[in-house]
């Protein structure tokens, strides 16, 4: 990595960093921003059917765990 | 595979990455990269196995870019289809174990699989349509990279202004159009 010619991208980093660590509720409101509730709650659906498919699939195949 | 390869980045791609960690709220960058990861090295994997010499990897917002001194468009075929191969396999395997790493490696095998000329989807069809067809194939490959590029940008359009996913699928699809390469990939230029 050239850092001399990549410096803009380490401050890029460090900036997220720092809204992540510092900033949630600006982070928040980025995300918000670019990604909408909306989307954030599809990319979210996305990922909870695929555990919950996944989950039944194990469910069929080696039944229900006993508590 | 010769002895080494030069491993470069661009500012690029540690923008991107930067990007993706900012919007993440749901943990998938870790499985995310470690799919781009086998992604690449089943590409670097297959020309091993075929003696192909590779001289470098760039790293790219978009993906990588590996140069090699392919000779034949077969190998070159073999290469590039390896990549989002080992991406549906994976998605398969781990579906019941890890399905976030399931879910990041059904994105990037499907997204890569799309006849765009950057993607692996549209140098595979740069490769083998005009071999099967002749200049009808590059004139079939030239038409689905179009109508491919103009469905995604109109599907970002949409996304953004009637579905209301933020102003994210808007800035990619403008990003695609601004970084529009050749439909008809180079021989040997990297994947």
């Amino acid at each position: 990595m050239d850092v001399k010619k990549q410096r803009w991208s380490l401050w890029l980093f460090a900036a997220v960093l720092l809204l992540r660590l510092l900033a949630p509720a600006e982070t928040e409101a980025l995300r918000d921003l670019l990604l909408g509730s909306a989307g954030r709650q599809a990319v979210e659906a996305a990922c909870f059917s695929l555990w919950d498919a996944a989950d039944a699939d194990v469910v069929a195949v080696f039944g229900k765990a006993q508590p | 595979m010769s002895k080494g390869f030069r491993v470069t980045t661009t500012g690029g791609f540690w923008a991107a990455l930067a990007c993706f960690w900012l919007l993440d709220e749901w943990d998938l960058l870790p499985p995310f990269l470690l799919a781009s990861a086998l992604h690449e090295a089943a590409h670097l994997g297959v020309l091993s196995l075929l003696h192909v010499p590779v001289s470098a990897l760039e790293l790219r917002a978009g993906g990588a870019v590996i140069r090699a001194q392919l000779r034949s468009e077969m190998r070159e075929a073999w290469a590039i289809a390896a990549g989002p191969g080992v991406n549906l396999l994976l998605a398969a395997l781990f579906f019941r174990a890890w399905p976030l790493f399931s879910l990041c490696n059904l994105t990037l095998g499907f997204c890569n699989l799309l006849p765009l000329s950057m993607l692996d989807g549209g140098k595979l069809c740069a490769l083998l349509l005009p071999c099967w067809l002749g200049s009808t194939g590059e004139t079939v490959c030239q038409i689905l990279h179009w109508l491919t590029l103009f469905s995604l940008v109109i599907c970002g359009v949409w996304a953004t202004c009637v579905l209301h996913y933020g102003l994210l699928p808007v800035l990619l699809a403008g990003i695609f159009l601004w970084k529009l390469p050749n439909p008809l990939a180079k021989p040997g230029e990297g994947w």
